[in-house]
């Protein structure tokens, strides 16, 4: 059945910045439907219009249409819908009625960020490059560190509505065929109308509710090449400055790039103090109250005795006192991400005034306390990809503790083991390595110490 | 189905844990530090007819201020008359505004007055009570209790912290001391000769209340009860024949210089023991060998090896000397103060002799190695 020129007009009626352009050729009239702003200009008068005009043959069929253009990609349009896609995809749609034949030129011309440094995962000696939201650029950045036949691109559209493009990259015969078609399928599951970000293909991708993430996301390319090539699959989505990548484990929480670009023996230095630290963040309020509250015999008596002295004339319990001063940072935090940097600078100088000073100044909290909670801030920063589990969890191990005492922060503790145990990421277990002897003997060199680059750059997947 | 079963489950798991967990420890045992009244010490006397119970209580008690930063600390002694310990606790509970904990109890101290009467009758809660932890030191206090109310020790506000740390410190408590715990003198009450050497907490000095608190000596207490004391240089003789920590001086004379003295400075020391039991006769063999420093010498000295061995020879005489002599003082009294009987009773276990030590010859042979001295040398 014919496209009719009429009836792709009428479904993007009231659209300003579509544009129609006539063109009288010695065979007939070819009519141009582009979107302003999305398109090149300059380019569609230099490769299509100009030609047009000169063309000297006659145009009988596709072939010859096609010929009559300088544009570098053609492609025939199947239905009025596909011309739609096309134009509101930022390319141009050509008719030629007197042939029956409507075809497409990309010249596409998106407005977008330059290639910029990363700032998620900051790193001093890595690569610098993020991705930013443009499409093409973002498989770019990955393809030109992946010289390889065997690195596959699946295109998807996704949104009934916004048909975003998905980009599903993996390495051929290194990603396991289970994995990639488990993707598969979660894509083309996809029935939302729209997908604006990332985190809409993550949550079809999460199988577990669970607040701990366990899919992945990085900004960084090289990041993305280094997961695709031990097996993992990665997921590019149009207008998403990151991209996903599953499977993600539990230790990846802890392991920063940098680890893979700096000396290994103070890589794993500095990934023992993460562990550490998240532990800290984790654990410090409940044993701080657990201790306090109930287990003060536990304690050196003269550190319990300054702590008591400090304490003495806050109104609140320990509790109520360390949830509060909790809270107080947490606004802080988010204050400091809704506002822009200038005015972040000064909520921090008002925010450490009110948290360090004020607070103890009216005996709102102890001099204790806001210890213990800027320790818990200052760890808790050490591992941004698990600020919103620590935070969770550090308060139902403080609730636990401070009903239980330490049986209770026991208690909770071994419920976050086992909570973060049960769950999975891709069907695979979240807390891989850690698991089984064989497992953990396979991945041994890249847990807690970083081993050389040369062991531990190889396929996960592979089974001995 | 299998969800709604899993949902089952998972709640009677955490209502079966916290329900646990309530029985062990629940909200009620919830206290904030500062409603805490924390007991450091606590000297246990008794009244003049011998017939009840004077306890003292030194607490530690947080005081708030306007302005936090000016928060301090006060040490306050309660001073509690009852027929029981418990009952004195109770008295206490009664006049005080914050709860009550014992389990930083420092140092429990019994009055010499006490202890030649006997403690046992004040001694049960100690050891039974949870809130008293077993590694809280016992000593027994040689001195007027009005001091310990009053006192201000410069070291430390709180005595029983002042006392705890003089207590572990060697230098402090060897020659002139021992250091027990409550655990500690539990077991030793029911070993071989039941006998616990118990450190004396005395006064530097009658009239000065400033940093006062001294150790010298050791109580001899068997079955609660005061049985001797050990003054003098004798705690650090008794300390050698029972392997103790001893950190001790043995003064010798000056060999070049009459009337003077020299110091010899315990570095370490080993000792061997042997027993041997023959036809109704103990014979114990305690070999020490005491390693030790050239400290000090009083007037001028030439310092060359004849004058070291001198020194050595008449500091093995005088432990040597010593040793016997300690030894034979409660021989006489039938007192096994060496733990000479436990020895017995673990290496002749089938022997029947229950008194070994009226049957015991000790033979001390001691070996002094001066092992070096301080930079000065030639000394004139």
């Amino acid at each position: 059945m014919p496209i009719s020129l009429e009836d792709v007009k009428k479904q993007l009626n009231n659209c300003f910045d579509l544009k129609t352009r006539s063109i009288f050729t010695t065979s007939g009239e070819v009519t141009l439907l582009y979107i302003d702003d999305l398109c090149n200009s300059a380019y569609i008068s230099l490769n299509i219009i100009n030609p047009l005009l000169e063309v000297t043959f006659p145009i009988t069929d596709k072939n010859s249409a096609s010929n009559a253009v300088h544009a570098s990609s053609v492609e025939d349009v199947k239905d009025a819908n596909d011309a739609i896609i096309q134009i509101l995809s930022g390319n141009t749609v050509l008719f030629f009625p007197f042939i029956d034949y409507v075809m497409t030129c990309d010249t596409k011309k998106i407005a977008s960020r330059g290639i910029e440094k990363t700032e998620f995962d900051p790193s001093l000696r890595g690569p610098k490059e993020s991705f930013n939201e443009a499409f093409m650029d973002s498989l770019s950045l990955i393809r030109k560190r992946i010289t390889s036949p065997e690195l596959k691109i699946e295109v998807f559209r996704l949104g009934t509505k916004s048909q975003t493009n998905a980009a599903l990259l993996f390495m051929e015969g290194t990603a396991p065929e289970e994995l990639i078609q488990f993707m598969r399928d979660k894509l083309n599951a996809i029935e939302d109308e729209y997908i604006l970000s990332i985190n809409y293909i993550a949550e079809q991708i999460r199988t577990d509710n669970s607040i701990i993430e366990t899919a992945g996301y990085t900004e960084k390319p090289d990041t993305v090449v280094s997961r695709l090539f031990e097996g993992r699959i990665a997921v590019v989505l149009n207008g998403a400055p990151f991209a996903l990548t599953v499977p993600y484990f539990f230790i990846e929480n802890f392991q920063s790039p940098d680890d893979y670009y700096s000396n290994k023996r103070e890589s794993s230095f500095t990934r023992v103090l993460r562990f550490g630290a998240f532990l800290v963040s984790l654990l410090l309020p409940g044993l701080y109250v657990a201790l306090t509250t109930m287990h003060y015999s536990l304690l050196p008596t003269t550190f319990m005795f300054r702590l008591a002295v400090s304490r003495a004339g806050v109104p609140l319990p320990t509790f109520v006192e360390l949830i509060v001063m909790q809270l107080f940072f947490e606004l802080a935090r988010e204050a400091g991400k809704r506002l822009p940097q200038q005015i972040g600078q000064a909520l921090s100088v008002v925010a450490g005034l009110i948290l360090g000073e004020s607070a103890v100044g009216v005996g709102i909290a102890s001099q204790a306390t806001v210890v213990v909670t800027g320790v818990y801030a200052i760890c808790s920063f050490i591992n941004p990809r698990l600020i919103g589990a620590g935070l969770a969890w550090s308060v139902v191990v403080t609730i636990a503790s401070v009903s239980f005492g330490l049986h209770g922060f026991y208690i909770a503790f071994i419920l976050f083991i086992a909570q973060i145990s049960s769950l999975r990421t891709c069907s695979y277990p979240f807390m891989f390595p850690l698991g089984t002897v064989k497992a953990f003997k396979s991945k041994a060199q890249d847990i807690v110490i970083r081993g050389p680059l040369a062991s531990i750059s190889k396929n996960i997947f592979k089974k001995k | 189905m299998g969800k709604s079963i899993k949902k089952i489950r998972v709640t009677a798991l955490v209502l079966l844990i916290s329900l646990m967990s309530g029985l062990f420890q629940g909200c009620n045992s919830y206290r904030d530090l500062d409603d805490l009244i924390f007991i450091t010490s606590v000297l246990v006397d008794t009244n003049d007819k011998l017939d009840g119970v004077v306890v003292y209580f030194e607490a530690f008690k947080p005081t708030r201020s306007s302005q936090q930063s000016a928060n301090s600390e006060t040490r306050i002694v309660y001073r509690m008359e009852s027929n029981t310990i418990s009952g004195a606790i109770d008295e206490l509970h009664r006049m005080t505004s914050s709860t009550l904990t014992f389990s930083h109890n420092k140092i429990i101290l019994f009055t010499k007055r006490l202890a030649k009467h006997g403690f046992g009758d004040y001694f049960d809660l100690f050891d039974r009570s949870q809130e008293f932890v077993v590694r809280t030191l016992i000593a027994i206090y040689d001195a007027d209790a009005k001091i310990y109310e009053d006192t201000e020790v410069k070291e430390e506000k709180m005595v029983g912290l002042y006392l705890f740390d003089l207590l572990q410190n060697n230098e402090s408590v060897s020659p002139m001391g021992v250091k027990i715990d409550i655990k500690e003198f539990m077991d030793q009450r029911l070993v071989g000769d039941k006998v616990n050497s118990v450190p004396i907490v005395s006064t530097y000095s009658k009239d000065n209340k400033k940093n006062v608190f001294v150790i010298n000596g050791i109580s001899l207490v068997k079955g609660y009860k005061q049985i001797g004391e050990l003054r003098g240089m004798d705690p650090l003789y008794f300390n050698l024949l029972l392997k103790n920590e001893a950190n001790g001086e043995i003064d010798v004379n000056n060999p070049q210089e009459k009337g003077k003295l020299c110091v010899l400075q315990i570095m370490n020391y080993s000792l061997k023991s042997e027993l041997e039991y023959k036809d109704g006769k103990l014979t114990v063999k305690r070999e020490i060998t005491v390693n030790t420093d050239f400290s000090e010498a009083q007037k001028k000295i030439d310092i060359n090896k004849k004058l070291f061995k001198q020194l050595e020879i008449e500091a093995e005489e005088q432990i040597e000397e010593n040793c016997i002599k300690l030894f034979k003082q409660y021989k006489e009294k039938q007192i096994d103060v060496f733990d000479i009987q436990e020895e017995f009773d673990r290496k002749y276990p089938h022997a029947e002799n229950k008194n070994v030590i009226t049957s015991t010859d000790l033979k001390v042979k001691a070996i002094v190695n001066i092992e070096g001295t301080t930079t000065t040398e030639k000394f004139k």
